[in-house]
Parts: C-alpha cells; structure tokens; sequence
C-alpha cells in the first residue's frame, strides 16, 4: 500500500465516523439529509481526483 | 394499469434486449475469458453501467422506497454510507483486482483467492459460499418481479407469470455471449433505470407544487425527516453492504473486465454519479410516496400504489425500470455463479477437464441455477427471505481473506479457510436462531469471529511461497500501469 492510499483510507474511515456521529448528535431532528448529500459527494469528489493519473502516463509514453 | 400494455411493454424491452444479447454474439472459438470476461475488452462506459445496473437491484425501487416511506432520512444515510464504502473499495481494489487477473489468468473471484493462498480448497469454499448465499437472493429478484406484475395488473397477470417472464429474459439476456451479452443488456438497463426515476420524480414534483414538496413535508411528515433508527441498527444494517463491493463476486468479476487503465477509471467515476443520483431519487421517491399515498400497512407497496397515481405513459416506463433492475443483477448473479462452479468446484479438483467441457458444463449450469431460483420463488418459503437476508452478512465473513490476500504477506490458507468456515457458521446461527449477542447484528459478530481467526491462524502457520512475489508483482504493475 502506497503512502497516498493511507491518506485515502484515513479520509474514507473519517467520513465514515462522521457519517455516523454527526447526524445522531447533531442532527437527530433535520439537517441529516443534507448532511449525508454533502459528505457522499465529497467522497465521490475526491475519488475522482484520485483517480485523474491512471492510464495518462502510459498514453505519454507509447 | 391493463394487462395488455404491461405485456407490450415488457415484449418490446425482451425483443430489444434480446436483439442486443444475440448480436453481442462472437464468430469462431469462444474461451472461457470469452465468455465470462468479455475477453476483457469492455470499455469505460459499458462497464460502468453494468457494475451499476448488477449493484442495484429491484431493491432500490421497491425496498428503499419502502424504507424511505416507512423509516425516512435514515434510509438515505444507509444507502450512502454504502455508496462511499463502495467508491473507496473501488479505487483501492478495482485496479488490483484488474491487475491480478491479466498477469495470473484468473477469471473467477475465487480463483484469485486460491492462486493466492496456494490452495484450491480456499476458492472451492468461498464458491460454496457464495453459491449458498447468492441464489435465494437471486430468487428474491424472481419473487419480487412476480409480486410486482400482479399488483400491477390488478391480478389480471399471476404470480408465476411474473416470476416465469423474468425468469425466461434472464436467461435470454446471458445466454449468446455471456458477459459480453449481460454487459450490453445491463447497458441499456441501466439507461432505463435512470430515466424510469427522473421521469417519475420530475412528474411527482410537479404534481406536488415543484419546491412546495419541501414545505409539504415538513408541515405534514417532519417526522420522516428526524432520524428513528437507532445506531446499532443503522450500523448492523449499513455495515454488510459497505464492503458489497468486494464480497459480492457478480461486482468483483466486473473488476476483470475494463479493456485498460482508463475504462477502469471511467467504471468507478460513471458508476458513483450513478450510484449517487439513483440513490438520492430513490429516497425522494419514498418521502413523496409518504405525502401521496399515506397509510400503507406494507411499505414495500409504496411503489406500485405510487405508480397508479401517475399516467400509464409514467408507470409503464417505472415498471419496466424495476424488472430491468431485477434481471440486471439475477443474470450477472447466475453467470458468475456458473463460472465459479466451473472453475473453482469442477476445474480446481479436474484438472485434466477441457476448457470447452469447462464452458459447456457452466453454461448447463446456468440453465439450472435459473431453474432452482424459479423453482424456490414457486414455494414463497419463509426460509428464501431469510437466507436472502443473511446473504450479505454472510458474504462478509470472506473480508479478512480478501483483504489479507492484497494486503498482508503472513495472511496463509488455513486462515483464510478457518476464517471462512467460523464466520460463515457464527452468521448462520446467529441469523437462524434469530439472536442478536449485546445487540448487534449477526453480521458483526461474523466479521469480528472470521477477523479472530484468520489473524490467529495465520500467524500460527506458513503463508504460501509465493506470498511476497505476489504482492511485490501485484505492486510493480500497479507503480507502472496507475502511477502508484
């Protein structure tokens, strides 16, 4: 495992705690929905900056 | 809705689909990578809308609509929180996955674990497994078409109808060209699925005073936007399906089959917007059946007592979306299914068999597996729907193996098979006897029993030889091929 897959991983497990504690002692009346949207995307965000490199160095290669 | 347009709608999707799955057909000697691989030559977009439309079953139009309704926001919360273990899995596993099987051959899940750990009785039990646990949820897609089909049609259409015309597209849908075929069906099943729900959303919205939906639901439901699940219930749920991605083996095989480093990539991204709307849609759809056709004693109902509020133009176009979405995940759960009994049951202790005997006995074997799961969708038994919901606790007891085969060199065979066998019987007691030790789910008790003994009985023996030229390999190609 890469260095920048650990940094991955600890982003991941974060929002995962934080999709579970925040909304069950923050939220609890409304706000969750909102909440879940948000950190869902910003995984889905950051995912996809993850993932930009692959395949381009072997295209600049060939 | 009349009986006569459901069947029209369902004969034009079945002559497309079919029109699509023959015409994926490939001319000359097909082998099994062929077969159950696409030759791993699928591109980015396809891949992505078959790992999508395999993912989400008629579950989301149904039963997350039904939960939505019943439970509220909580739902969503589930259903995302799997969506980022998903994503996350993904860009950690999918290139190791896709790696592994060029560089060793590999066609099935299970074959990987056995090439890894040395030992083919890893991947004979982890196919058992699957298999065990996998075809009472593909018959739950059977019984869920049926079950639709008749509420639809008022009666006018049976049960079995139902279960036999999605029974009869499945097997249309994979028979041609395999994964190739299933691949391009589910393409365009995918396609139906994202427009079936913003075309019914967009029509409820309307309908509902466009934004006045908010106001609507806050004045009347608030109670559907509080969160009335309570944490260990949201974690035993939300916890089995957050690692779907790699314990699954009809979304694992999907990781073999991106022609190159691009698709894999296109796969992940198309698949999570995917993901991300369909489930959003999803959840709205459930709060609106709750303001427009409150009161129902089933929630699983929400749905199609939804759709007899909107034109047949709408509902049809619904329908077909729900049974595509069945279809979609109970034809790649068969093909695979079928490969792992080849492969890693039949193969793995006869050698000398041919790959085309090989083929031809999977292929027999596809037919079987749609047989059984109409068969059990026949006999409506209590047992399928508690097999099917243990499925995805079970399935989790193979995580330690998984994980431990990529990740940790002292990870050996015996750990990963007493690992397996303990977090298969802990979930499966667990579940029967309907008990829930301190409050938790079956499906964490099995994790942490198949964690316990995989860590202890690994350290305890030797891993396989070939342990650190797998994992030193596996890293070269992923530092050459992804930039690592």
């Amino acid at each position: 495992m890469v260095e920048k897959e650990r940094y991955l991983i600890v982003l991941a497990l974060g929002l995962a705690l934080c999709n579970l504690i925040v909304p069950y002692c923050f939220l609890r009346e409304s706000g969750s929905f909102l909440f879940w949207i948000l950190t869902t995307l910003f995984m889905i965000v950051a995912g996809t900056a993850y993932t930009r490199n692959w395949g381009r160095k072997k295209e600049k290669t060939s | 809705m009349t009986a006569s347009l459901l069947m029209a709608s369902v004969g034009l999707w079945f002559v497309i689909g079919s029109y699509i799955s023959y015409s994926s057909r490939q001319r000359g000697k097909i082998d099994l990578a062929d077969y159950f691989l696409g030759s791993r030559r699928i591109n980015g977009f396809v891949s992505a809308m078959t790992y999508s439309a395999t993912t989400y079953s008629a579950f989301m139009m149904v039963g997350l609509v039904g939960l939505t309704y019943r439970y509220g926001v909580a739902a969503l919360g589930f259903e995302l929180t799997y969506l980022m273990g998903t994503v996350i899995l993904l860009v950690l596993f999918a290139p190791r996955y896709w790696i592994a099987g060029r560089k060793y051959d590999l066609i099935s899940p299970s074959e990987l674990l056995s090439f890894r750990y040395e030992n083919k009785s890893v991947g004979a039990l982890n196919s058992l497994l699957c298999i065990v646990m996998l075809i009472p949820y593909a018959s739950v897609q059977l019984i869920g078409a049926g079950y639709l089909v008749e509420t639809l049609s008022d009666g006018s259409l049976s049960y079995t109808t139902g279960t036999v015309i999605a029974a009869i597209v499945t097997f249309v849908f994979c028979w041609w060209a395999g994964l190739r075929s299933v691949a391009r069906t589910d393409a365009l099943q995918a396609v139906i699925m994202f427009v079936a729900s913003l075309m019914l959303v967009g029509y409820l919205a309307l309908k509902l005073g466009g934004g006045g939906f908010h106001r609507v639901l806050v004045a009347e439901r608030s109670d559907l936007l509080r969160l009335n699940w309570s944490p260990s219930f949201f974690v035993g749920l939300t916890l089995p399906w957050a690692f779907f991605a790699i314990t699954n083996p009809q979304v694992v095989q999907r990781l073999f089959i991106p022609k190159d480093c691009v698709s894999i990539r296109r796969m992940i991204v198309g698949f999570s917007y995917f993901g991300f709307f369909y489930t959003v849609i999803c959840c709205i759809l459930g709060l609106m059946a709750a303001l427009m056709v409150p009161g129902l004693d089933l929630p699983d109902n929400a749905m199609p007592m939804l759709l007899k509020e909107v034109p047949p133009a709408i509902s049809v176009v619904v329908f077909v979306s729900i049974l595509a979405a069945a279809v979609s995940t109970m034809n790649s759960i068969v093909l695979t299914l079928s490969n792992m009994f080849g492969r890693d049951l039949l193969k793995a202790y006869n050698p000398g068999l041919s790959e085309e005997r090989e083929l031809a006995i999977s292929k027999i074997i596809i037919v079987c597996l749609i047989a059984a799961c109409l068969l059990f969708s026949q006999l409506k038994l209590d047992l399928i729907v508690v097999l099917s919901s243990l499925a995805s606790g079970g399935l989790l007891v193979q995580l330690p193996s998984i994980i431990g085969a990529f990740f940790w060199k002292k990870s050996s065979a015996k750990g990963a098979v007493a690992s397996i066998l303990v977090g298969g019987i802990t979930v499966g007691f667990l579940t029967v006897a309907n008990l829930k030790p301190l409050g938790q789910w079956p499906a964490i008790w099995g994790l942490l029993t198949s964690s316990v003994a995989f860590v202890l009985i690994s350290k305890k023996t030797q891993p396989p030889k070939g342990a650190e030229s797998f994992l030193r390999e596996l890293k070269e190609d992923l530092t050459a091929k992804f930039g690592f």
